[in-house]
């Protein structure tokens, strides 16, 4: 029996010791190796079970596309299904004499609502916003304010717009006068800026950027990036050594159940993860399908909200 | 203890350059950016396992008396990077271990599997090649 054996393990080590039988194997177990590595650590996540944390779930609410009198009731709709925090974009008019134009209305309105139910705001400073703007904003609701984005996936920008940045330097440069603008205001706030998953072709900026934030956003989308997000998410902690909130997350399609069905894949990812947030976009949006508001998304949410944060 | 050695060899080599690499990645990506991050990508996915595949054959050969080889340096070089990655991987997720804790279980337990492996993944001949 044992010579049977024995004469098992010879014949498959002289078989596997020929050259083209040896280079197969390892071709093939390389391959196999890559794909363990990765979705590995996705596979992982996604199936890990936690209890309830205190996750921070947050959205986009565009509510320059609401109407004044719809926008305390969003708020309140967005806040009873246990979002933490709504993440605008900076929308005013500066002139002198408008101060109470429509868009600075809806301001007031969006504002006085986030009060009234304790909501965190974070506010999106666009790439190309000019500084008399930020002051003008700042000066009238920067003390509303939890987080300031500054700038939007810098480093995708490119020449291909007027003004537009696009050299590396130029990126840094404006980042910092429009740092040194915000921070003139002394709010109590938290800095941030966020990146696509490009960053990983221009790390530097991340790199650069990050010593002067206090977390470092990342935007997904798309079942691939969700799936390994994991990756780019430890690499992007890594070189900016900054927390990292994954800060647009979102699925524009008319079909509910594939978005419900996604949002929830990468909130239940992103929570086994550890990572302090994860914001939805978006609460409203008219010009393609990323808004939940009004959808089977919103309920199927706010009841992942219930069971799985504090 | 042929394979031990082979395998305490490699492991410590692969925790050498892993520190190495991790430690020097924000200065090759600052580094004329983006020649920083091509350099680094070369030198990590075609450099290392040159090296590390030239290793491995060099310690079967001093260590078990073959000549030659039977897998060209840069796949065994590859094979060998994505076991230990996929290692280290795993423990860092499931374990949530740090890089000092992996590095001590890479190369005071893992040391004989990866012997084994690396014997396993190229060979020599035990007579002259023609």
């Amino acid at each position: 029996m044992s010579k049977l054996a024995s004469n098992i393990a010879h014949g498959i080590f002289d078989f596997t010791n020929r050259s083209l039988i040896k280079n197969l194997i390892i071709i093939t177990l390389c391959i196999l190796l890559s794909f363990s590595l990765l979705f590995f650590p996705y596979q992982y996540y996604a199936s890990a079970k936690s209890g309830k944390t205190d996750f921070q779930v947050g959205i986009h609410y565009v509510f320059e596309q609401d109407e004044v009198d719809q926008i305390a009731a969003n708020v309140e709709r967005i806040h009873d299904l246990g979002f933490k925090v709504i993440r605008i974009t900076m929308e005013c008019d500066t002139d002198p004499l408008g101060y109470n134009y429509p868009t600075n209305q809806r301001n007031d309105a969006f504002f006085a609502a986030a009060q009234q139910y304790g909501m965190a705001v974070a506010l999106v400073i666009k790439n190309l916003d000019d500084t008399a703007k930020v002051d003008y904003y700042l000066n009238r609701w920067g003390s509303y304010l939890s987080y300031i984005q500054i700038f939007n996936e810098p480093e995708l920008s490119s020449t291909w717009s007027l003004g537009a940045m696009f050299t590396d330097d130029e990126i840094t440069s404006k980042f910092d006068i429009m740092y040194n603008v915000v921070q003139a205001h002394h709010l109590n706030v938290q800095y941030y800026t966020n990146f696509g998953i490009s960053y990983v072709i221009r790390s530097n900026v991340p790199i650069e950027l990050a010593p002067k934030l206090d977390f470092v956003g990342l935007d997904i989308f798309m079942d691939a990036f969700v799936v390994t997000s994991p990756h780019f998410i430890q690499n992007l902690q890594k070189i900016t050594n900054r927390d990292v909130v994954i800060t647009e997350f979102g699925m524009s399609t008319t079909d509910h159940a594939a978005q419900t069905e996604f949002i929830l894949k990468g909130l239940n990812l992103f929570k086994n993860m550890g990572l302090p947030g994860c914001w939805l976009v978006y609460w409203n949006s008219a010009y393609d399908s990323y808004g939940i508001r009004d959808t089977p998304t919103e309920t199927a949410v706010g009841e992942w909200i219930a069971a799985n944060c504090n | 203890m042929k394979l031990l050695a082979e395998g305490l060899t490699l492991s410590i080599l692969m925790v050498a350059l892993k520190a190495w690499f991790d430690g020097q990645l924000n200065g090759f990506m600052l580094y004329m950016p983006p020649i920083g991050l091509v350099i680094y990508a070369v030198l990590m996915f075609l450099v290392e396992p040159i090296a590390l595949g030239a290793v491995n054959i060099a310690l079967i050969n001093v260590l078990f008396g073959t000549r030659g080889w039977q897998v060209n340096f840069w796949l065994n070089g590859i094979f060998l990077l994505l076991v230990f990655t996929t290692v280290n991987v795993v423990m860092e997720t499931a374990g949530s271990l740090s890089f000092t804790y992996i590095a001590v279980i890479d190369i005071v337990a893992l040391s004989f599997p990866f012997g084994c492996l690396g014997r396993f993944s190229n060979g020599g001949w035990k007579k002259p090649i023609n």
